[in-house]
């Protein structure tokens, strides 16, 4: 014979609290894991790195960054406080356009300031594209783009850091940058 | 002396009838429910106030479509009659549980997974296996985790598997929505073109369409399931409970494992073409596991109301015997309904829909507190429809 169901009192103390442990166990054993996991990669000396159609000749000095860097989308190097972010991807039209949603991330998401108008760049190899400076509370840096019409790809670099050794640190991305050309195989 | 005790002591039949409300300000789990949801609130405001700022078109956009999105799912569960199971907030609690407090927590678990996989393995590693790796046992772990806090706050709301089950499938959609919601702000602040419509349009169909009926509400209907067995088998022995929640749990696990990896990806080009057929190649087996454990919860809630109704309600002019008969076959209700919408015209459509309901109702309540005053509401409402609904059916008849 069904009965009509009884409001029984119970506790849920004891289950909330193994769920909200497991819960921050699980998170929080992950994120301290990580933290103290070095993603540092030493590179070659000298020896040229390949992501996408580009490559260059990192800087002495410079560390890749595994957990941040994605095979063949993007390579993040560090040294000290700074960061130089290369990005490659598809171009689907606008030599500008990328460069607009850039700084309007960067203005709109990540309120940062852009110093002045883009300009254009050439290295000695030839690369050239675009170029700024921007600035925020706790960092600076310099984003450059390149547009390779012909294989309708997007090279992006981003370097940026801590303004405490910015000039010595700008100047290695500068070398490096000087060193990057877009005839890696794909 | 503690509460359980107090019950020990108490002989059951004293207790009061009814059951509890979602709503229980005395209960710890509901606290810690509440409190991570909104946490989670306030992470989504956040994260959303900066893609309202870069891409607006896309997320005003982007809130729209995938609002339009949940309210198919839930028409589609309303026309199943599965939103009768529970009160309104079971549901608002469980998506907003897996919409809010479990995106929450799945968004640095999941980084730290693939981020330990780059550096203890290799990025190429964690491009080609890392959402495969990261996703499933994170996003099943969480979501199931809200299922069962919300069995916690209100267990006696939970009779049957499908009462279960379709709270955890409204906590997966919650997830799915808000996961791809922030997939597509995401993919609009780095389109290759100045537009903000198309990634909208390209989440909408490679994200929704080709991927949401295996995505998941899917996956946490099968894990549910195992939560509902646990709660529903007291008799059994507790290692069978236990291994009957973690081999739902592991089949959820497996189903999504099986979606995110790069399996087959390798067969097929980039076309959008190709990767439809990819998707329901991949898709396919977790829409059959997740179907069969529907019909059996669909199976099994058929057999309670069946026993409820032939206790609680034998008046025949309540529930005819064909009503009877399709009591647990939410399908043939259905079809029913639309039968009757085509052949009689949309009103007496929507006064069979009512009947039904109705009658669903009055099993329920009459199941909670027994037949009497309470139930009167229910008596009258399925007499006063079936009085509106019998002369138009007749009448072409």
């Amino acid at each position: 014979m069904p009965e009509p169901s009884r409001r029984i009192p119970y506790r849920t103390w004891p289950g909330a609290l193994a769920i909200l442990l497991a819960i921050a166990g699980y998170v929080g054993g992950l994120v301290f894991w990580d933290r103290h996991t070095p993603g540092n990669r030493p590179l070659p000396a000298g020896e040229m790195v390949e992501i996408g159609h580009a490559r260059f000749v990192p800087a002495t000095g410079w560390e890749m960054d595994v957990s941040r860097s994605k095979a063949g989308k993007s390579l993040m190097l560090f040294k000290g406080g700074h960061k130089f972010l290369v990005t490659t991807g598809p171009w689907a039209g606008g030599a500008d356009g990328p460069l607009v949603r850039q700084q309007r991330l960067m203005e709109r998401g990540q309120r940062l300031r852009i110093d002045g108008d883009p300009s254009d760049f050439v290295t000695t190899w030839g690369l050239q594209g675009k170029t700024f400076a921007y600035y925020g509370s706790k960092l600076a840096g310099r984003f450059w783009q390149v547009v390779d019409l012909q294989r309708r790809s997007l090279v992006q670099i981003d370097f940026y850091g801590a303004t405490d050794g910015l000039n010595e640190a700008m100047a290695e991305a500068r070398s490096m940058l000087e060193s990057m050309d877009l005839e890696a195989p794909p | 002396m503690n509460l359980l005790h107090v019950a020990e002591l108490q002989d059951k039949g004293d207790w009061p009838i009814g059951t509890d409300s979602f709503f229980q300000p005395h209960r710890a789990a509901f606290w810690v429910l509440a409190a991570l949801i909104v946490n989670g609130l306030f992470y989504t405001v956040n994260m959303f106030s900066m893609g309202f700022r870069v891409v607006p078109i896309t997320a005003l956009l982007g809130i729209l479509v995938w609002a339009i999105y949940t309210l198919v799912f839930l028409l589609v569960f309303r026309a199943l009659d599965l939103l009768e199971q529970h009160p309104p907030e079971a549901f608002a609690l469980a998506f907003a549980w897996g919409g809010l407090g479990a995106v929450y927590f799945a968004a640095p678990a999941n980084i730290a997974i693939q981020s330990l996989c780059a550096k203890l393995v290799s990025p190429d590693f964690v491009a080609a296996w890392g959402p495969a790796i990261a996703g499933p046992i994170t996003e099943e772990f969480l979501k199931l985790a809200g299922v069962v806090l919300l069995v916690l706050v209100a267990r006696n709301q939970f009779q049957t598997y499908l009462s279960v089950l379709i709270v955890g499938a409204m906590t997966g959609l919650g997830f799915q929505v808000v996961e791809n919601l922030t997939y597509t702000v995401n993919a609009s602040m780095h389109f290759p073109l100045e537009n903000q419509v198309y990634p909208v349009l390209i989440n909408l169909l490679t994200r929704g369409l080709l991927s949401g009926l295996w995505s998941h509400a899917a996956y946490t209907a099968i894990a549910s399931f195992g939560v509902a067995w646990f709660l529903l088998h007291p008799e059994r022995p507790m290692v069978a409970r236990i291994a009957c929640a973690l081999l739902c749990f592991a089949l959820a696990w497996a189903m999504h494992f099986i979606w995110n990896s790069p399996w087959l990806e390798d067969l097929f080009d980039g076309g959008y073409g190709e990767m439809a057929i990819l998707l329901v190649i991949k898709g396919v087996p977790a829409m059959a596991a997740a179907w069969l454990f529907w019909r059996e919860a669909a199976r099994e809630n058929g057999a309670y109301l069946h026993a409820l109704a032939a206790y609680f309600v034998p008046e025949r002019d309540l529930i005819r015997d064909d009503e009877w008969l399709r009591l647990g076959a939410p399908l043939l209700r259905y079809n029913v309904r639309r039968q009757i919408g085509w052949t009689f015209g949309l009103r007496a459509r929507r006064l069979k829909t009512q009947l039904q309901r109705e009658q669903l109702r009055l099993i329920r309540k009459a199941m909670t507190y027994g037949r009497g005053a309470q139930t009167l509401r229910h008596e009258v409402a399925i007499r006063r429809i079936r009085a509106e609904l019998d002369p138009l059916v007749a009448v072409r008849l």
